[in-house]
């Protein structure tokens, strides 16, 4: 998996063929040395959160703000023919009611998602509210203005919408399925080798079918836009993953220059992947603040972040894997079903199949329904999580059949080289991560078979399976500013998500200029600073480590060049340390000093991530497994998560503290992926029916154990720092884990998520 | 939500003396009013604050009984010295509802008169013969695994979500009430009607009657437990729970309780159930006996048919667990 794949504006066929000659990354000397990098920190933000000193988005308002809620239409497809508004206009506080027939003019814009545009950050190109079109259940018809949420909540409720309603298709059937030209990061469909002859020679096979469930990321800060105009500038406030992509497309779609459009999104409270494209709801904030003439707030309600934002497709896998007597694989094949809508965004669920395991015969096929949904989206691993349950869950049947331990199967299948493209890797230790894990969790203890411990009611199961994730280097852009007093600002239109990006960064920059953490501010979140082109893939760390690279060497290079004792060195000739300039024999000057005599009252350089042509003749990618221990209820069918390993390839690890806690994150959403998440759509209408956290389960604390992180922490040598993205990394493989290990409990396969009790309950006899 | 009238009432009289100038609801700890509120499924003109009326005692009766106020919280009950030691299922089925939050509002009156958690119910665009006579009832064909096996009618399959009252139905609990025409007292398990033609009415609660408490009789000899099982390990509701008190004396059953929550639209008593065991021999033929007497009758839907079967499974298991 690599930057190669299609939509980054790359094109891989034509530097498929150049590649060879294309060069290798940079080494970084940090990623090997001691220092700031790998030192286990506190989050810096943590003790502003804790004690409620970070302003979200929703936590702004300014004087004459007015509070937007939109209204969901009640049909599936088919047009508005009539809105009554006058019942809303009536009720107390309402300023406006913005429909299809008096919004503001609102130019169409690529889908972001679909990959096609890689500029601008619209989810989707459907005109939403500039024509009478419903495309799906829960799409916003109106939008409702009023001088507080509470009236604007209510008035919403009476504005009066007559549709006609068209025939939706809101089923994923094989029957209205096609290949799309592009899947996310993936081709839709691969062939190598002979993977029919493979399966007919094999000594043991696996075929069957595994389904997961339409996924929401539900992020505890739902998304929220603010919008003020002054003249013509445009200054939002967004829950955005990608605020220079947000600007973009505001600025698209109002006809304004790209300079009038500030978007300000320094602290995002949780995305994964839900807030890198922004939902319809952003562009109508902006057009009900400019038909009110006034700031307007629009924060979504929970049931509406199911309406009018997308999560996860619904996914179905057909999985055929062959083996020799060795335990080697002889074929992969694995034809993939998911859902999306008008703007194709083909997750692709079978990536984990096309670079997992050594193996002659792959064939990898993606194929998708078009629904009247609202839009599926980027969400943690996306088609690689629900892709993987197939496959990892296959391997564990597969080493079932072979008499085999699920964790030799996966060493003797272990690849050298990438097993489509036949490149080498820049590194991949999934070998030891395997070693890591195994050791920590006592995985050698297992009972060699199924339903072999019982404790009480209780009956006790070990699984494990891999993870995998495409490692992505992409463009940011920081500006960077040494102050008189010798302290550094970066400036970055990045984002804190939670994921503790801004400790990282700030420990790698102390380390970059030979400082201390305390002299660094590392800024976020402001769309004006720079192009950076983060929505997301985990490349927030690597990306952000390069630009910063770079501006380390271009200020060396003014600070060189002032009016100082050490103009005239070159800057090979320099290192940055001891919160200065010095040669290796010891000659030198602080920052301060180096300002102080040049006469300078600060320097400002902007620094420019580097091309990652090596992620375009290597593969690039991140690995892990996970060992979960699982205790089924054999009367009653409820599993409980009891104990858990996870080891993982993720690189050098620049902030452990944080690292460990993004794992951690993925495990618990996985753990919910694997027993309790599910969207549910009501088919005959279209409406989603458990639309809200009370009836959409997430894990509480009781759902989940202890849970033991361990890294291989091998730097990378071609990447910045050693590092590798990791962010989404945590989830992928976690519901097979669950499943291979309730196997092992009850001797029962469950092929079909969430593993609710009632899929158990009647498989298992009751004691 | 809607602008509505809001008055505290100073006393239980003041109270129904609001009440009877016209159609109120009460408001106690909120927990479930205000949500129906913001969703504009409950749409009250007038909002009676009763939360600071003297009505949160638990306190000993003199037939060795034990009063709950009506407003004390749910956390409060839960944690009472006496709840625990002579009434543990009721401590018990309290503990695994809802979350600590929640438990720390929640009276025992609102506990009580909590509406169902349909999730048709609670969405304004789907039919619901609860929510708006008439309209049909969209639960029926749809997503309808949470939704009941016992009780139900053509025109609602809406399961009560309560914990406490299940624990409340096996201990023979009464209700008191108050209102413009004067005060009395209903078993609990009276309390809740069967939905029929009219789902949208759930209790037999006259206008303005107000609950002041709920009396639990002596605790019977017997052993008891609570098992609820449920989508998470916290903060969900029943699938399937169960209330057991079982009495057992040189081998034969002298006393049975069984009430099962999560499959009907009330806390459900097998009566049935409890007649077959008392008097029989305590042992594995009889508990499956009556495990099997508990649901029939039950008429499962799409998704729901499970239930019947975890009920048996759970009755069969905690009476041989107390046995």
């Amino acid at each position: 998996m690599s930057l190669t794949s299609r939509g980054f504006g790359l094109g891989t066929r034509i530097l498929g063929r150049v590649a060879r000659l294309l060069p290798d990354g940079r080494h970084d000397p940090l990623s090997t040395e001691p220092g700031e990098v790998g030192r286990h920190v506190n989050r810096l933000d943590g003790p502003a959160k804790v004690s409620g000193g970070i302003r979200y988005t929703a936590d702004h308002s300014p004087a004459r703000l007015a509070y937007a809620v939109p209204v969901p239409s009640a049909v599936a497809k088919g047009r508005v023919t009539a809105v009554d508004s006058s019942r809303a206009l009536a009720a107390p506080g309402v300023v406006l009611v913005m429909t299809h027939e008096n919004a503001p003019r609102m130019r169409r814009t690529a889908a972001y998602a679909t990959l096609k545009g890689p500029v601008a950050a619209a989810a989707m190109s459907l005109p939403i509210l500039s024509t009478d079109e419903v495309f799906w259940h829960g799409q916003p018809v109106a939008v409702v203005v009023a001088e507080t949420q509470e009236q604007a909540e209510h008035a919403a409720r009476l504005v009066d919408v007559r549709y006609e309603a068209e025939p939706a298709v809101l089923a994923m059937s094989d029957e209205a399925a096609y290949t799309p030209a592009h899947s996310v990061l993936e081709e839709s469909r691969t062939v190598v080798g002979d993977a029919r002859a493979g399966l007919a020679g094999a000594v043991a096979t696996v075929r069957a079918v595994y389904t997961t469930p339409a996924e929401y990321h539900n992020a505890l800060e739902p998304h929220a836009t603010l919008a003020r105009w002054d003249g013509d500038d445009l200054t939002v406030h967004d829950t955005a993953q990608y605020p220079y992509g947000v600007k973009e497309m505001l600025a698209k779609k109002f006809g304004l220059p790209l300079e009038r459009v500030h978007v300000l999104a320094p602290y995002i409270g949780g995305g994964f992947g839900g807030k890198t494209p922004a939902w319809p709801h952003v562009a109508l904030t902006v057009a009900a603040a400019k038909m009110a003439g006034r700031p307007v707030k629009l924060v979504l309600s929970r049931a509406d972040t199911f309406r009018m934002t997308g999560g996860r497709a619904p996914t179905r896998s057909s999985v055929a894997l062959g083996a020799d007597g060795q335990g080697r694989l002889t074929a992969i094949v694995h034809d993939a079903l998911a859902t999306c809508t008008r703007d194709e965004f083909a997750e692709a669920a079978i990536a984990a199949s096309r670079h997992l395991y050594a193996c002659p015969g792959i064939a990898a096929h993606q194929r998708v329904v078009r629904v009247d949904r609202i839009q599926n989206a980027f969400f943690r691993g996306p088609g690689v999580t629900p892709g993987s349950f197939a496959l990892e869950s296959a391997m564990d049947e597969l080493a079932w059949e072979l008499g085999l331990d699920p964790l030799e199967l996966r060493l003797r299948n272990e690849p050298e080289r990438d097993p489509i493209s036949g490149r080498p890797f820049t590194s991949r230790h999934l070998r030891e991560a395997y070693q890591l894990g195994a050791e920590t969790f006592g995985w050698r203890d297992r009972a060699p078979v199924p339903r072999a411990t019982r404790d009480g009611h209780w009956l006790v199961g070990q699984g494990m399976a891999a993870a995998i994730n495409p490692d992505v280097l992409l463009v940011a852009a920081v500006r960077l500013r040494l102050s008189a007093d010798g302290t550094i600002t970066i400036h970055s239109s990045t984002n804190e998500l939670g994921a503790g990006t801004s400790t990282a960064q700030t420990q790698a920059a102390a380390q970059r200029l030979g400082v201390p953490m305390d002299r660094i501010r590392f800024m976020q979140g402001d769309s004006d600073v720079a192009r950076t082109r983060i929505p997301g893939a985990s490349a927030a760390t690597t990306t952000l480590a390069s630009a910063i690279w770079n501006a380390r060497d271009r200020l060396v290079r003014e600070l060189l060049a002032l009016d100082t004792p050490l103009a005239g060195l070159r800057s090979s000739e320099v290192e940055t340390r001891d919160e200065g300039l010095f040669t290796r024999d010891g000659r030198g000057e602080t920052y301060r000093r180096l300002l102080e005599r040049a006469g300078r009252d600060h320097i400002e350089v902007t620094g420019r991530s580097a091309v990652p042509y090596q992620t375009l003749k290597r593969t690039t990618g991140t690995y892990g497994a996970h060992f979960a221990e699982v205790r089924v209820d054999a009367d009653t069918g409820e599993v409980r998560v009891t104990r858990w390993t996870g080891a993982f390839d993720g690189g050098r690890i620049v902030s452990p503290k944080q690292a460990a806690g993004q794992m951690r994150g993925g495990i618990i959403q996985g753990i919910g992926m694997a027993l309790m998440e599910e969207t549910l759509l009501d088919e005959r209408s279209g409406r989603i029916v458990n639309a809200g956290l009370a009836e959409y389960h997430v894990p509480t604390h009781a759902d989940v154990p202890d849970i033991e992180v361990r890294f291989v922490d091998l730097p990378d040598p071609q990447t910045p720092l050693g590092a590798k993205g990791i962010g989404e990394l945590g989830i992928v493989g976690v519901a097979a884990a669950i499943a291979n290990a309730i196997y092992h409990a009850t001797g029962e396969r469950i092929r079909d998520l969430p593993i609710t009790p009632d899929k158990l309950l009647l498989r298992e006899p009751s004691l | 939500m809607r602008e509505f009238g809001y008055v505290r009432a100073a006393t239980v009289a003041e109270a129904i003396g609001l009440a009877a100038e016209g159609p109120v609801a009460y408001l106690a700890g909120g927990t479930n009013l205000v949500d129906l509120m913001r969703e504009e499924v409950e749409r009250p003109r007038r909002v009676v604050d009763i939360s600071r009326l003297p009505l949160s005692a638990v306190e000993d009766l003199p037939d060795g009984g034990l009063r709950l106020g009506a407003l004390a919280r749910n956390a409060h009950v839960a944690a009472d010295d006496r709840v625990r030691r002579r009434y543990p299922v009721l401590a018990r089925a309290l503990l695994r509802g809802a979350s600590p939050q929640l438990r720390n509002r929640a009276t025992v009156g609102g506990n009580l008169l909590q509406r169902t958690r349909c999730r048709y119910f609670y969405d304004l665009g789907a039919a619901c013969n609860k929510r708006a006579p008439g309209t049909g009832c969209e639960a029926i064909g749809g997503f309808d695994r949470g939704h009941a096996i016992l009780g139900a009618s053509e025109s609602c399959v809406a399961v009560h979500p309560s914990d406490m009252c299940v624990a409340l139905a096996a201990l023979d609990a009464t209700v008191n009430l108050t209102g413009p025409e004067g005060d009395r007292s209903v078993p609990v398990s009276d309390l809740h009607l069967l939905p029929g033609d009219t789902p949208q009415v759930e209790t037999v609660l006259r206008s303005g009657e107000l609950v002041t408490s709920v009396d639990l009789p002596p605790w019977p000899p017997a052993r008891g437990a609570y098992v609820k099982v449920r989508d998470r390990a916290s903060y969900a509701f029943a699938l399937v729970s169960v209330a057991v008190l079982v009495q057992v004396h040189e081998g034969t059953i002298t006393l049975a309780r069984i009430a099962l929550g999560g499959v009907a639209p009330k806390p459900w008593r097998a009566y049935a159930a409890e007649e077959l065991l008392t008097g029989a021999a305590a042992d594995e033929r009889t508990f499956g006996a009556a495990a099997e007497e508990a649901v029939v009758g039950a008429r499962p839907l799409r998704h729901n048919g499970f239930k019947a079967e975890l009920a048996r499974r759970l009755i069969r298991r905690t009476l041989v667990k107390l046995s």
